[in-house]
């Protein structure tokens, strides 16, 4: 199989209506890439390539999302935390 | 919009073992009413915990659905910062937007969590997650004057975990007569199809006069003086539930839900400490007092699982990739997740008791997992015991904890009642927190989203 064709069968899988499970899945690079990325991360903190896409990856997407948002102002939420808290629900 | 209207009267976290069996007699409304209905027990969510349950209950979407799983949620990546869901926080449509869609007026009280308050065809009074009434808690903004001009001073709640019980008795007559003098004045001056508010007070009740009403409770005392106020409470609800039924029209569906039940607490599990002994948390500086989670020094290169208390533990499992200092890989993961099953599923009681220990994976329990969901889902001895994630306390088990008393936990089962128009069927029967949805959108000629799970609860 070569490459386009896995990439297109596991973009098929991964389609937004699939309901995911688990906490881990699969995408594919090309075996050179992660072969130089393995290189590329020798003797630094990264334990394997995946740690290592995920980081990028989470900092790409981190720049192009805004706050997490549409949660009430700040202060509301304060108050709100102070008072749950008061009542044990944050134990 | 046709004309057939429904009207849903919440009480938080009442048991069926209370008002179907125990203190029935001395509800004759709710007595005189279950002769002409469909009712039971109402099998809550998974955590049966107030936030997420009404709003599963008002969107049909199971807490995995709506990515909610209790009153907070982590910032993703960070171990301490935590959020509060508030009414933006609920992506799907509750039912009051389904009928505002097909041109109904929706009327609704106290559903936790609607703040900040959102348009909606009709009126909107946010519930008890509201910071409080100085703050604008409904739409429209100006009808909160109208509320002050009706009961004066509306109260959304009331502060339960005190020793002052009097006080606290007289608040929550306060706050729920003033309630249902609120929903009188909307059921007779407003058009509605959609007419639902929600009590909290006999979740407070619970809390706060538990032990003096369960005999089996190890708190319990005979001839105790708060006794009788707990029974008056549930004869005050009665009241207000026979005012409602007189003037709702002939033609309207009458649905009476709890969330989730209550029963007695025996105490408090401190599940950190615990996984402390088994090696899998670790701390740069042990506490010498028992202290709260987020003031813990913990030592998180080395802390593989971690967890968080409430009538719940949600346990979660530091994974690299995931976590700032995540430190166990996919590999791990799944074998480090069996090992936790196993060894949580034999957790026993201070004295050696047999518990009955629930661990669920999210993924197993939900129709998907959306949001911040947790790695392991703990009920500790059937939800008797809390966990707690406090550490730096003598023992893995306490009952007090210095924040005030609390004598009641949450249970499995709430209730439910449907009585549809000129009902004269009775059946007792199980239902599930996910019928009610259907069962208000079936009855209304609303067509049932797809992502509804549950089934319309008919006679």
């Amino acid at each position: 199989m070569d490459i386009c064709s896995s990439i297109e069968q596991f973009g098929d899988q991964m389609s937004k209506t699939k309901k995911r499970k688990g906490r881990f899945t699969t995408v594919s690079i090309p075996i050179p890439l992660f072969r130089k990325i393995e290189e590329h991360i020798a003797d630094t903190g990264f334990t394997s390539v995946s740690s290592y896409v995920t980081y990028i990856l989470r900092e790409i997407v981190a720049g192009t999302e805004g706050n997490s948002g549409g949660q009430s102002l700040e202060e509301d939420q304060k108050k709100v935390k102070d008072r749950l808290k008061a009542l044990g629900y944050l134990d | 919009m046709n004309k057939k209207r429904t009207v849903v009267l919440g009480w938080d976290g009442v048991p069926p073992s209370i008002v179907f069996d125990e203190l029935l007699d001395e509800m004759p409304n709710l007595k005189e009413l279950l002769q002409s209905s469909i009712y039971g027990p109402l099998q809550s969510t998974k955590p049966p915990i107030t936030v997420p349950a009404w709003m599963s209950m008002m969107t049909g979407c199971d807490p995995g659905q709506l990515g909610m799983y209790g009153f907070r949620h982590r910032h993703p990546g960070d171990y301490k910062e935590i959020w509060i869901p508030d009414s933006t926080s609920i992506k799907y449509p509750k039912v009051w937007d389904l009928v505002g869609e097909a041109g109904g007026y929706s009327i609704i009280i106290g559903v936790p969590p609607t703040y900040p308050p959102q348009e909606v065809n009709g009126i909107l009074v946010s519930g008890f997650l509201a910071p409080d009434t100085s703050y604008p808690y409904t739409f429209p903004t100006s009808f909160s004057n109208e509320i002050t001009s009706i009961v004066g001073d509306y109260k959304l709640d009331v502060f339960y975990r005190t020793e002052a019980k009097a006080t606290l008795i007289a608040d929550l007559y306060d706050m729920s007569v003033k309630r249902h003098k609120l929903v009188m004045h909307l059921l007779d001056t407003r058009p509605w199809d959609l007419f639902i508010v929600m009590e909290v007070g006999p979740d407070r009740l619970h809390h706060g006069f538990w032990k003096y009403f369960d005999r089996n409770h190890p708190l319990y005392e005979e001839d105790n003086e708060f006794r009788d106020a707990f029974v008056d409470y549930y004869k005050l609800l009665d009241r207000n539930l026979g005012e409602i039924l007189d003037v709702i029209p002939e033609d309207c569906m009458f649905i009476l839900a709890s969330d989730h039940g209550a029963k007695g607490r025996k105490g408090a599990f401190c599940i950190n400490q615990w996984l402390q002994e088994k090696g899998l948390l670790h701390l740069l500086k042990e506490p010498d007092s028992p202290t709260p989670f987020e003031d813990l020094e913990i030592d998180w290169k080395r802390t593989k699982v971690w967890a968080w208390g409430g009538y719940y533990s949600r346990i979660f499992i530091n994974i690299e990739g995931y976590e700032r200092n995540g430190c166990v890989t996919p590999e791990e993961y799944e074998p480090l997740r069996s090992r936790l099953v196993k060894d949580l599923k034999e957790l026993k009681g201070p004295n050696g008791e047999e518990w009955m220990i629930i661990v669920d994976r999210p993924e197993d329990v939900y129709e998907e997992c959306t949001g911040d969901f947790p790695d392991l889902m703990l009920y500790l001895d059937d939800l008797h015991w809390r966990a707690s994630s406090m550490m730096g306390h003598e023992s893995l088990y306490f009952y007090e904890n210095g924040m005030g008393p609390d004598d009641a936990v949450h249970d499995w089962y709430g209730i439910y009642v449907v009585t549809p128009p000129k009902g004269t069927t009775s059946r007792r029967v199980a239902g599930s927190i996910l019928d009610i949805a259907p069962t208000i959108l079936s009855h209304m000629d609303i067509e049932i989203p797809a992502y509804m799970t549950g089934t319309p609860i008919r006679s």
